[in-house]
């Protein structure tokens, strides 16, 4: 029996000795050889056709917005960049289509390199890159976007690719400065270029290289203004590259500082309404910080204390935008952050085995938590398995619908025939449109692409994103001036509701007051509104009354005075320590409502002091501005206590001339 | 026994750039807002604004936006053919009935590729699922998600 076994194990010892022994795996060509092949294997959802739907849409605006020469900055903003376009799997065009495929292989080949080059710190060459290929592998099926086809969320796994790559230096014991400087100044270079792709994580990769270099040597003045020079250099060759003018670079930076800073209080979930995932997600996330605590504590010159405090930094910044929209892509970007973490760090035999079954808990923990999150939230049909095991297939579909002349633009004129079957818009509408320059309300942009439209958006393309005053601003006094039609696709719910439960002219109440005042109605059809611009035709704010409001009142709007006239309210919020503290800021524990006719919607507190319409005219009925609300309340949901909170209604009216 | 070795202080100050180079990546949002609006015009005050009650509940809502818990529920209330995934969500859907209501399901954009439907006068409850195409309502009121799964 005994004898048996042993000459059943005999294959898998040579196997194991071989990996542990042989010299392959150590010359460049190798270690890229294998990484181009792992970037094609775990490369799921890559060669899918175009749909409709509101994330397609932003996919459509970044491939349009270079389609269109727009110009970022003045015309769009948006939380992704000029070059956002790479990240999009779906094909748009061939030379979108061409450069995605390249920045895609290339992301998953920089990550699987990063991870193998942390490996060969302790590790033998092939005994490292089998590591990095199964790391790479799990970590590319948990960035698949959930629930749609947009593929891997490739900027996420650039901030991953980073963070491999900044923890080589840091598990060494005496790292050569060159190298350091080298890494640094790379690191900072790509975080330019990320920028451009997806604002967020291009700050999130400069600061990763700063951090690596304080985490080395905080005097290193020189290294840290070198990383920062690289960065800035980078973001301005790159912004340059795509076709950008250098003065429009401080405009686009601006803005897309505005949308990101404005986005948590926005677009948060309350954890309340997430239901028992968002306790698996707290608990998984608390034993992870918990370890991470142990492991720092315990310090030691096999696991630096520096590499620790770069987990954690990496874990703090994801783990915030994870609790900011609790949803499964972002918390299983968190699970990625575990399993490379847990991958390249160094451990003796029997920590390592305590330490793997404490993170294999909290990954088994964080998968099986899809099943929970789906009954509540819904989702797609949509298996990560079978994603992962037609990768390959779809790989290869890619790269021969890009090989083969005319094989994209008749997959881009089957998808635009599609769509349009779908969004059916009235041909009279197209044909009124001609070629004139369009905007379409609120956030189907597909449309514009699919009819091979004259797109001119506002420059907070998708409305749910202008989530400040300074970019509803931005996006009202744009659509006064220009396009000259705007084509609404038509809310199913009357007041217009918007993501999340809001309010559609609450969302963005400058903008909803251009569309009123700039345009008239030229005809509803299909779920179709088209505006055609008629230069303004609204009177000035009358201010009528103000009354202060607690959660719970209900306030009668003032009647119209007579007919042609609009009523409208501005919010001036008088936020308590509770709501500052758990509306998304910090903790997203509720969030705040405004209450008309007894229904509640959730308000965007930003935007709130802006007076938004209450009660419109004829003028706009059957659109999106179609609203007549009798009575306002405010109040927050769920509710933790804050009944003293205030708030002062103030309300206008205003004459909307036909 | 084995000691915990001390914070160095280099270390601390390492940490401590570190937490700062965190914040200002995290960024941070503020509540309170400014009103913007230019008010080129004003009325005295009308008392056409009346607090009618303090604490008095508001009358019965005929559906649900937003629930107690924060969490949003879509609603359908407008006639018409719906893209599923588009401009409305899978789940199941219920309404009150209506006076000769019809619904159906559909497998494409046309109204005749009909997956199920229904002519009637009583409430209905319906799923809608990933795989419908469109969604397509006449005279049937509001229709109020009640859950996700369909």
């Amino acid at each position: 029996m005994a004898a048996s076994t042993a000459a059943a194990t005999r294959p898998l010892r040579h196997v194991t000795s071989w990996v542990s022994t042989t010299t392959w795996g150590t010359a460049a060509w190798q270690q890229v050889l294998a990484a181009v092949i792992t970037a094609v294997l775990f490369w799921p959802q890559s060669s899918v056709d175009a749909m409709v739907g509101l994330d397609p849409s932003w996919q459509a605006g970044l491939a349009m917005a270079r389609i269109h020469h727009l110009a970022w900055g003045p015309e769009l903003v948006s939380t992704y960049g000029p070059l956002g376009f790479l990240q999009n799997t779906a094909y748009y065009s061939f030379d979108q289509s061409l450069l995605a495929t390249i920045y895609q292989l290339t992301v998953v080949a920089t990550l699987f390199l990063g991870i193998a080059a942390a490996l060969r710190q302790r590790h033998a060459p092939m005994t490292s890159l089998i590591g990095a290929f199964i790391t790479t592998g799990v970590t590319a099926i948990l960035h698949i976007g959930h629930g749609s086809t947009l593929g891997i969320m490739y900027p996420e796994l650039v901030v991953l690719a980073a963070f491999a790559w900044a923890a080589v230096p840091l598990l060494q014991n005496d790292p050569e400065r060159a190298t350091v400087f080298r890494t640094c100044s790379v690191l900072g270079a790509a975080a330019g270029l990320q920028l451009l792709v997806k604002f967020n994580t291009g700050l999130t990769i400069l600061v990763i290289a700063l951090a690596l270099s304080v985490l080395l040597d905080w005097r290193a003045v020189g290294r840290h203004c070198a990383t920062v020079t690289a960065f800035a250099a980078s973001t301005f060759v790159c912004w340059v590259l795509a076709g950008q003018g250098p003065g429009n670079l401080p405009t686009w930076l601006s803005y897309s500082a505005s949308v990101v800073s404005s986005y948590s209080a926005a677009m948060a979930i309350p954890l309340p309404a997430v239901g028992p995932f968002a306790i698996q997600t707290v608990v998984s996330t608390v034993v992870w910080a918990g370890a991470l605590c142990a492991m720092f504590i315990r310090g030691g010159p096999e696991t630096p204390r520096r590499f620790v405090a770069l987990v954690g930094l990496v874990t703090l910044i994801t783990a915030k935008k994870e609790f900011a929209r609790l949803s499964l892509g972002n918390f299983f970007a968190l699970l990625a952050v575990v399993v490379v973490a847990v991958a390249i760090t160094p451990f003796s035999r029997t920590r390592r085995r305590a330490f793997v079954l404490v993170v294999g808990a909290i990954v088994l923990f964080g998968v099986t938590s899809e099943h929970t999150y789906l009954e509540v939230h819904g989702g797609h049909d949509y298996d990560r398995t079978v994603a992962a095991v037609q990768a390959p297939g779809q790989a290869i579909d890619r790269l021969v619908t890009l090989a083969l002349p005319g094989r994209v633009d008749q997959r881009v004129e089957q998808a635009k025939a599609r769509q349009r079957a779908l969004y059916a818009i009235p041909d009279r509408f197209i044909k009124t449109i001609g070629s004139g320059t369009v905007h379409i309300d609120p956030d189907e942009i597909s449309a514009a692409w699919a009819y091979d439209l004259a797109w001119r958006p506002v420059p907070v393309f998708q409305t749910y994103q202008a989530n400040s005053p300074t970019l509803d601003e931005l996006n009202g006094e744009s659509l006064a001036k220009w396009p000259q039609f705007v084509l609404s696709r038509l809310s199913p719910a009357s007041p217009a509701t918007g993501i999340d439960g809001r309010l559609g002219v609450q969302e963005s109440p400058h903008y909803s007051r251009a569309l009123l005042c700039s345009y008239t109605v030229s005809g509803i059809e299909h779920r179709w509104a088209l505006f055609t611009h008629a230069g303004p035709h609204c009177g000035p704010l009358t201010a009528l009354s103000q009354v202060p409001i607690h959660e719970h009142d209900v306030i009668r709007v003032p009647a119209p005075s007579r007919p042609g006239m609009a009523v409208l309210v501005g919010i001036d919020l008088q936020p308590s320590v509770l709501d500052r503290l758990f509306q998304g800021t910090v903790v997203p524990l509720t969030i705040p409502t405004v209450v008309l006719d007894g229904v509640s919607y959730r308000l965007i507190a930003a935007n709130a002091a802006e007076p938004f319409l209450v009660n419109t005219g004829a003028s706009v009925e059957g659109t999106n501005l179609q609203i007549h609300a009798h009575t306002i309340g405010v109040g927050s949901a769920p509710s933790l206590g804050q009944s003293d909170t205030g708030a002062r209604l103030r309300f206008y009216e205003m004459r909307v001339a036909p | 026994m084995r000691r915990h070795p001390a914070l160095h202080s280099a270390g601390m100050k390492r940490l401590a750039l570190t937490a700062a180079l965190l914040l200002v990546a995290c960024g941070g949002a503020t509540l309170a807002a400014v009103s913007t609006v230019p008010i080129t015009q004003t009325r005295a005050a009308q008392p056409t604004v009346t607090q009618t009650a303090g604490n008095t509940p508001p009358p019965p809502a005929p559906k649900t936006v937003i629930d107690p818990r924060g969490a949003a529920w879509p609603i359908i209330d407008r006639d018409g053919t719906y893209l599923v995934l588009a401009d409305i969500l899978p789940g199941t859907y219920r309404n009150a009935g209506g006076t000769m209501c019809y619904w159906a399901r559909l497998r494409g954009p046309d109204p005749s590729d009909i997956l199920d439907s229904k002519k009637t006068g009583d409430p209905q409850v319906i799923g809608i699922r990933n795989s419908d195409i469109a969604f397509l309502t006449q005279n049937c009121g509001t229709w109020q998600m009640t859950s996700v799964v369909p």
